[in-house]
């Protein structure tokens, strides 16, 4: 068992920048997630944990031990870590119950408790009557599990899932998504999970660190993330959010006041009189006004999502963004003036845009 | 709008009539023919007679336990020295992989009977290279090579570079997530490589090793050159030695010879397929390619050690080659001031038989090489293309002439050309038309690869598009698909040019004064004694290949994947 740390670590393969000084301490025993859209450095420092890359810069922990530095990495053999690939990578040459206890041979754990863990590890993943299939025998959701498997039986200080869902259907990942938390509570060892899809960072996830473009945006639990984005990237990316321009007028008593295209709205956040900001507005905190009262603007479409329709409005303002309305029962139809009432927003601390 | 639509379609199967009846003429039939000449009853006309007398004559059963043994034992040399030179540089972080690739590449480049003679002159009593340093034997000593093991060897050798190819496919095929999972389940980059990478290249290890198999039983040059002074005969050889003696005659009885060595180079084929089947299940899943490993303190010391295995097997020989062809009067130590041309000056222009000889192989290997790129973009279009079954069909037996050895094509050859041609007075047996026409049937194949790889990476919809525009079969050809696939195809013509340039298997058994070729003139100034001129006419057309050689590989870098073999 072993926290990850992450210190000002730098990696660049040529010219692209994958990872600019990234510094994060993952917990012992945590679930952590790296989210991001795709190039952001996400696998690249997920690789850095396994020992695949060297760091150009900055050090890499497992626990109290370093294990890399500016040109120098111990092996991935020496490092007691798991992984669980997209691809699965299982060897197709050898039967499930070989795949398993590869590690446990390499190590050379005796036959009677080398079978033990095995047995234990597929039935735990419940594959228990699949041991001597092999790979291709088996459908994609089985593959998946048996990595788990492999995995779980090394008994590694940390786990490492690189986008282990992506090659799934809708309903598989949702199956797998619990199994993958249940694991979690049960062996209590550290998770890395890699992931560019939010919904399953959000739903699996202690703590998530959000992305881009080699750096780390923000590190906070989901709820924060969701609610209290720290810059404008985050909050589009996690949730979609909408950022709007925003001048800070005034504070009630627990929120602030501020103005968009002559509306006041009330926020959360930090902010003093006068100061221009970057507010975050979510579709479900936005409603079509009854009243007349809000920000004006015309529908432009409007997307049915079952239990409400996803109406698309834009505000009369100059080079306004678009907004994204939840609105319940028959849509306005599009073209229609309408006025959008805003019950929440967050002023982001980071940025003006 | 029937009507365009039904010359559109008719135009279509014109061509592939045209195309049928090329391929079939040139290659099938007299493969055809072989094999119902090779089972006529013999002269006291019991069944299968021709068959059974070559079956049960000591001669060829000798020959055949010779051809199995030194080809089975070539293929294991070429299995070890391929398998290793492309674990070293595909896994390892070695550096300069270019140019050790190259090296490595070099036994391809290289004709069989240059091979031979190359190594002759390495390891003879007079070697320019190993006397000096007191390791060639003694004088008036037999070539240590004429014999089985120089076959083996030197046979070995040049098989590798095919066995190299196949094993580095199959590494590169590796997904790199199987090899990491293996690293993080603990196991030392060794043991990674041999419960995983090993295993999962192994089908390509055997392809490379079946195909290595049928080229040598095929060989010529090398059996030829060390074997018949080291009175070991296998299969090519005593048909070439039989029809040398006995002329057209006895085309039966080496014909049934022929079928013979056909059946076996049909079962290394075989071998070879079901290999290349098992191969595809290493190939699941989406990864990125394989990453070498570091061999930190150790590279050097593995740099080294393939510089001089490289050395030693590729370019040494061809030293002594060079060497030879300078090399003044025998004993005289060879240095700058003793260099001497005389050796090129007597070949090229004493010689009048081996200027004739570079003046026709030069029009045979443009002549085979044109054609066959203009025949092959036609019938790649139809089969890759268009999805034309029969033109599909024609694709694959277009290969047959050139994956049968190259005796049993010759042989194939005389026994349809040396009678008139239909409806005319006029034989090609006796011509260089017959070479031509071996050389067209045989190296079809050879343009028809690399065109049809080019043709895969060519959307099929700017075909379509010209068609609706109206553009007929040939105007899509020559507007559309031949821009598209030309780099492809010229790549082919070239490899087509250097492999006929230096050509001997076939033209040894097709040749005829004033109509021989490189490959024959080489052969028989050695075989004459005069081994320095040899070598020299030797070195000019290895100069020419290598020239050719390194042409195509720049032109390699605008080509799309598997159109240049060797590529790095």
């Amino acid at each position: 068992m072993a926290g990850v740390t992450f210190d000002n670590v730098s990696k660049r393969f040529g010219e692209t920048r994958a990872v600019e000084g990234a510094s994060l301490e993952i917990a012992d025993g945590e679930f952590f997630a790296l989210l991001g859209p795709s190039g952001c450095g996400k696998t690249t420092l997920l690789r850095l944990v396994a020992g695949f890359e060297i760091p150009d810069d900055g050090i890499v922990k497992l626990g109290d031990v370093l294990v890399g530095r500016p040109g120098w990495a111990l092996p991935p053999e020496k490092r007691r870590i798991g992984m669980v690939f997209q691809s699965y990578a299982l060897w197709p040459h050898m039967s499930v119950a070989e795949n398993v206890a590869f590690a446990l041979r390499v190590r050379r754990v005796k036959e009677e408790e080398r079978v033990r863990r095995v047995s234990e590890a597929l039935e735990m993943v419940g594959l228990a009557g699949m041991a001597e299939r092999r790979p291709h025998e088996l459908s994609g959701g089985q593959r998946q599990r048996v990595a788990l498997a492999r995995c779980l039986a090394m008994r590694p200080d940390v786990v490492l899932l690189d986008e282990p869902l992506a090659n799934l259907d809708v309903h598989l990942r949702e199956t797998m998504q619990m199994e993958f938390a249940r694991f979690h509570k049960e062996l209590g060892t550290t998770f890395i999970y890699v992931t560019h899809d939010q919904a399953e960072a959000l739903a699996l996830a202690d703590r998530v660190a959000v992305m881009d473009a080699g750096g780390v945006e923000q590190v906070a639990s989901p709820r924060t993330l969701y609610a209290e984005p720290a810059t404008e990237m985050v909050a589009r990316f996690v949730g979609r959010g909408i950022v709007v321009p925003a001048l800070v007028i005034g504070r009630t008593s627990e929120r602030v006041v501020v103005d968009i295209w002559g509306t006041r709205l009330p926020a959360r956040g930090a902010g003093a009189s006068g100061e221009r900001r970057s507010l975050c507005l979510r579709a479900e905190d936005l409603s079509i006004a009854t009243n007349g009262g809000g920000i004006r603007g015309r529908v432009t479409g409007g997307a049915y999502h079952g239990a409400a329709t996803l109406v698309t409005v834009q505000p009369d303002a100059d080079g306004a963004p678009e907004l994204k309305v939840e609105h319940a029962g028959p849509p306005p139809e599009p073209g229609s003036a309408v006025a959008v009432a805003a019950r929440d927003g967050w002023i982001i601390p980071r940025g003006y845009s | 709008m029937a009507l365009p639509v039904r010359s559109l379609f008719s135009s279509e199967t014109a061509l592939l009539a045209v195309l049928t009846c090329y391929v079939a003429a040139l290659g099938l039939w007299p493969l055809a023919r072989l094999f119902v000449e090779s089972l006529l009853p013999g002269a006291s006309g019991e069944p299968l007679g021709l068959l059974l007398g070559q079956w049960q004559s000591a001669a060829t059963q000798r020959a055949l336990v010779n051809t199995l043994e030194s080809s089975l034992l070539a293929t294991a040399v070429s299995v070890v020295i391929g398998t290793a030179a492309a674990v070293a540089l595909t896994l390892t972080d070695v550096r300069a992989k270019a140019a050790l690739t190259f090296i490595a590449m070099l036994p391809l480049l290289v004709p069989s009977q240059i091979t031979a003679l190359a190594w002759i002159e390495l390891t003879g009593a007079n070697s320019l290279i190993l006397g000096p340093l007191g390791l060639a034997p003694a004088p008036g000593a037999t070539n240590p090579l004429y014999s089985m093991w120089g076959i083996v060897l030197v046979m070995g050798i040049e098989s590798s570079t095919l066995v190299f190819l196949a094993v580095r496919a199959g590494l590169r095929n590796v997904p790199r997530d199987l090899i990491e999972a293996a690293r993080l389940g603990g196991a030392h980059p060794l043991r990674v490589t041999a419960s995983v990478i090993v295993p999962l290249a192994s089908p390509a290890m055997l392809a490379g090793a079946a195909l290595a198999f049928v080229t040598s039983i095929g060989n010529f040059g090398i059996p030829a050159m060390l074997g018949i002074p080291g009175r070991y005969t296998v299969l090519t050889t005593l048909i070439y030695q039989r029809l040398q003696g006995f002329g057209p005659r006895v085309l039966g009885e080496v014909a049934a010879l022929a079928l013979i060595l056909t059946a076996l180079a049909v079962i290394g084929l075989l071998l070879r397929a079901l290999a290349v089947r098992r191969g595809g299940f290493a190939t699941d899943g989406t990864s990125a390619p394989l990453r070498p490993f570091r061999l930190g303190r150790g590279r050097i010391l593995m740099e080294l050690l393939l510089w001089i295995a490289l050395a030693c097997i590729a370019i040494l020989p061809l030293l002594a080659l060079l060497a030879s062809s300078l090399a003044p009067a025998l004993g005289v130590p060879l240095s700058i001031g003793t260099a001497t041309l005389d050796h090129y000056r007597f070949a090229l222009f004493e010689q009048e038989s081996t200027l004739r000889a570079f003046v026709n192989s030069f029009m045979l290997a443009f002549a085979a090489a044109a054609v066959s790129a203009a025949v092959a973009v036609p019938l790649a279009y139809l089969s890759t293309m268009r999805r034309n079954p029969a033109a599909c069909a024609l694709d694959i037996l277009a290969d047959a002439p050139y994956a049968v050895p190259g005796t049993v094509l010759a042989i194939a050859i005389i026994l349809v050309f040396l009678p008139p041609i239909p409806f005319t007075d006029i034989s090609l047996y006796g011509t260089l038309g017959i070479i031509l026409v071996a050389y067209l049937a045989r190296f079809l194949a050879l343009a028809l690869r690399p065109t049809v790889a080019g043709m895969e990476t060519v959307s099929k919809t700017l075909d379509e598009a010209a068609q609706v525009a109206g553009a007929g079969v040939l105007r899509r050809l020559t507007s559309v698909i031949l821009p598209a696939v030309a780099p492809s195809a010229a790549a082919g013509a070239l490899l087509i040019f250097m492999t006929a340039f230096n050509e001997l298997t076939v033209s040894v058994l097709l040749w005829s004064t004033g109509n021989e070729t490189l490959g024959v003139a080489v052969f028989f100034l050695h075989y004459e004694g005069n081994s320095p001129a040899a070598a020299a006419v030797a070195t000019i057309s290895i100069a020419v290949t290598l020239a050719l050689a390194f042409f195509t590989s720049l032109m390699a870098r605008n080509l799309p994947e598997g159109v240049v073999p060797w590529r790095a």
